[in-house]
């Protein structure tokens, strides 16, 4: 035992245990860099707004169609003509929908742009083209015009 | 046998130590050589393929919204974000080969990796057509009930 310690004539030992230790640190390095070699994941987060755009186009033919119910039954008791009725009560619902929208920084715009009545009798009932448009700065959408059919 | 292990003649240290840096180096020398290949390559590869397929992905979901959503008269415009390049490469998305084969094509613009998507068949019923250069500053999407 006292020999192999005392044994002074080492010089490849050392040698080869540094050129050991280079080479493994170089390694190692080498394995980290292609572990993160710069790579990174997408970072696309999809942003369509396809719920928001519905929404907007289910609520405002719903209103339509209750805007149209309310004139005929207002109609009964007022000067106003159907058409003029609807037309403002839809424009009540742009205004609210659109304060909503905005609270989120969306704009959106819902008019009416024509609308024709049918008496009762007729196999069509009225119909309103509405004119509605959606923007979030990212996404444009318009539907002019949009049909919206109302039995009354 | 007793002659076998009393004979010290080949248990130098030195010897020994040369042996095993010798071979040592060897299989560094080996590993070098195929670390390019095993460790950065390949990896690259896989990294490159996914991502185009995830941008691939992203783009029919977003045309297959759009196709929901679509109003009969009127139009939709929407920008999208992708990343300029994927593993130091940029890349084209080829949508003009929708209509005949169903497929959106994002295609490397300095190699040949390519990777081909569905849209589901929805371009049989509205026509795509339209290339995108990952370096551009801006990238959308149109569509308009008046153009067929």
């Amino acid at each position: 035992m006292a020999r192999i310690i005392e044994n002074e004539q080492g010089q490849w030992i050392m040698l080869s245990g540094l050129v050991m230790a280079i080479a493994l640190v170089f390694l190692v390095t080498l394995m980290n860099n292609a572990a993160v070699t710069g790579y990174h994941s997408s970072s696309n987060v999809l942003e369509f707004p396809k719920d928001d755009i519905r929404d907007l186009v289910s609520q405002s033919r719903d209103a339509t169609s209750q805007a149209v119910h309310i004139a005929h039954q207002m109609n009964q008791s007022s000067n106003q003509t159907i058409p003029e009725i609807t037309t403002s009560i839809i424009e009540d619902f742009n205004r609210q929908t659109s304060l909503l929208y905005a609270s989120h920084g969306q704009t959106v715009a819902i008019s009416v742009s024509n609308i024709t009545t049918n008496n009762a009798s007729s196999a069509f009932g009225d119909i309103v083209w509405l004119n509605i448009s959606y923007n979030d700065g990212n996404t444009f959408y318009s539907s002019e015009p949009e049909i919206v059919e109302i039995r009354v | 046998m007793r002659l076998f292990f009393k004979n010290e003649k080949g248990v130098s240290s030195t010897t020994g130590y040369l042996l095993y840096s010798t071979i040592f180096i060897m299989f560094f020398v080996a590993i070098y050589l195929s670390v390019n290949g095993v460790l950065l390559e390949r990896q690259s590869d896989i990294v490159v393929e996914e991502e185009f397929s995830d941008i691939g992905n992203m783009l029919s979901t977003t045309l297959t919204d759009m196709y929901l959503i679509a109003p009969e008269n009127g139009r939709i415009d929407t920008k999208f974000m992708i990343p300029t390049t994927i593993g130091n490469e940029y890349y084209t998305i080829n949508a003009d080969v929708a209509t005949t084969d169903q497929i959106i094509e994002v295609e490397s613009q300095s190699s040949q990796r390519k990777v081909n998507v569905t849209i589901s068949g929805i371009a049989s019923t509205v026509p795509i057509n339209g290339t995108v250069l990952s370096g551009e500053m801006e990238h959308r999407i149109s569509y308009d009930s008046k153009r067929q």
